[in-house]
């Protein structure tokens, strides 16, 4: 049995679900809009046993061999928003006794909720891709406008972006920006030197690598300012031993699926700036005709 | 100097600062955090520069480390505007990971991507690991979060610092708490066993510092110990 937890408006599960499908896998989808009229017993010892109860029946956790779990909030749900305080408290510790039970469970999970935690700050997760043998841009974190001032003039051309895993739109800092430095000292930021190069994006699902070009002159391909900057993406392979360290990186932060984020700059090397363990891959998925969804299902099914 | 993370709004904190004194001792609040001096670099650390207790600090000056929180929390930054205290406590979480677990000295519990003060596990997984460890435990039952077995009072507790114990004497569950403590990672751990047999029944990374043989032995540890970890 195959466990899909998420919402059915979440492109990612869905097609993960849809591929289940036409793999013929025995999967359900716990749609978290029904939690209100969902359950779990768990009951602990030297195994985990127990049963998530939803409105199509019961699934005895043991069953569960795979599970791929893109869980929102569930309390702040449309359907479950305006439910009674008690409601929508016995739905957030439903939430969080799932979590639970899929950071313990035997089953393959993909991913684990600690192995996907190391997104939550750049700064720390590059430390781990640095140590995996990528490239990494020069870093600094600072709440000091000369510190900020001398790695400017250090590198030339620096961008800022969020230090968390609260998603921010890459910038360049430019002349103009000098005035909001005095704020610096409200919340430390993060500036890294500006990498120049082609955008990829690899997909490690379990041993497979799907990799795709991204062209775009945008600063952040994900927010072109102009249609001419709208990104490119086609599928294109990584250099074997490229490949062989997004396989190596993914597995060294336990996660069986991860959206990697590189750019091969023009002096033939690879920066690496981010590990997604959670991706949207669909975006990618439906410009690249790459398999993506059905590599997982494979991935889960063989669990 | 050990510096400790913690809130200023925690007696504890305040409590084993004021212990150790001023001169041993500071404590790294966020609104330290938010506070102009802070450098930080990666991929490679060097020459960083600290806000401690409202002072620069080199981070070379830092001897230990005690974490005594799992994470920043919004509602603790009452200087940042009410709409923005969920990013910056994003922030600051995601910073104070990163620069905690770049640290040499020693630090007690070293971070994880999870918790800033060592392993966010839950009781299940505490009785987990237990279990297999080969201690025995009693099953733990959870019912969408309610957890079905709170029976503390009745409980051995024994505290790990490093390779020491302290509290209840028996030597088999010194052992278990060290077993345990390894299993984890943690330097620091405090575990409670049924005083009817034993049985593994609880453990966590916050230990109660009001022993003063714990708070000493903290201490040393912070001190004494060379690593060499990053």
């Amino acid at each position: 049995m195959i466990l899909v937890w998420s919402v059915p408006r979440d492109s990612a599960a869905s097609a993960v679900a849809a591929a289940l499908e036409r793999w013929g896998a025995d999967a359900r989808f716990f749609d978290q809009n029904d939690a209100l009229e969902a359950g779990l017993e768990l009951s602990v010892d030297s195994g985990v046993k127990g049963r998530l109860q939803l409105p199509d029946g019961d699934i005895r956790l043991e069953e569960i061999s795979g599970a791929y779990i893109r869980p929102y909030e569930t309390s702040r749900l449309q359907t479950i928003a305006g439910a009674p305080d008690h409601a929508r408290a016995r739905a957030a510790a439903l939430d969080d006794a799932l979590l639970g039970w899929s950071e313990i469970t035997a089953a393959r999970v993909v991913n684990r909720p600690s192995a996907m935690a190391s997104n939550h700050s750049k700064p720390y997760q590059s430390s781990i891709i640095h140590a995996q043998g990528f490239d990494v841009p020069e870093t600094l974190v600072t709440t000091d406008k000369d510190a900020l001032e001398a790695f400017w003039e250090k590198h030339q051309s620096i961008v800022y972006k969020s230090i968390s895993g609260v998603r921010s739109i890459v910038t360049k800092v430019t002349p103009a920006h000098r005035e909001r430095f005095a704020t610096l000292a409200n919340c430390p930021t993060q500036f890294q030197q500006w990498i120049p190069g082609t955008d990829f994006r690899a997909h490690v699902v379990g041993g497979e690598v799907f990799a795709c070009r991204v062209e775009s002159s945008a600063t952040d391909y994900r927010y072109p300012n102009r249609e001419e900057d709208a990104p490119k993406i086609q599928a294109q392979e990584l250099p074997a031993d490229i490949a062989e360290r997004c396989g190596s990186l993914a597995a060294s932060m336990g996660l069986l699926l991860a959206g990697i984020d590189l750019r091969h700059t023009p002096d033939e090397r690879w920066f690496c700036f981010e590990v997604n363990p959670s991706p949207g891959f669909t975006y990618y998925e439906q410009a690249s005709g790459q398999p993506i969804a059905d590599g997982i299902a494979r991935l889960l099914a063989t669990a | 100097m050990i510096v400790v993370v913690g809130s200023g709004h925690d007696p504890r904190a305040r409590s084993i600062v004021e212990h150790w004194g001023s001169q041993c001792a500071m404590m790294l609040t966020a609104e330290d955090l938010c506070m102009p001096g802070w450098q930080f670099t990666a991929p490679r650390p060097q020459n960083g520069i600290a806000v401690i207790g409202g002072k620069i600090v080199p981070d070379a000056a830092i001897k230990g480390i005690l974490t005594l929180r799992p994470c920043v929390f919004a509602e603790e930054l009452l200087s940042i505007a009410a709409a923005h205290r969920k990013y910056v406590a994003a922030e600051l979480n995601a910073f104070l990971l990163a620069w905690l677990a770049a640290q040499t000295c020693p630090v007690l519990n070293r971070p994880t991507a999870g918790c800033l003060a060592g392993p966010n596990w839950r009781a299940e997984q505490w009785t987990l690991a237990a279990a297999r460890l080969g201690i025995p435990t009693q099953t733990r039952h959870c019912i969408a979060g309610r957890h079905a077995h709170r029976n503390f009072e009745e409980a051995y507790e024994i505290t790990a610092v490093g390779e020491q114990c302290f509290g209840c004497r028996d030597t088999t569950l010194r052992t278990n708490t060290l077993r345990l403590a390894r299993a984890a990672g943690v330097d620091l751990l405090s575990v409670w066993f049924s005083r009817d047999d034993g049985r593994f029944l609880s453990a966590n990374i916050w230990p109660q510092l009001t022993d003063a043989a714990v708070a000493v032995a903290v201490r040393e540890t912070l001190e004494n110990r060379r690593e060499n970890r990053r």
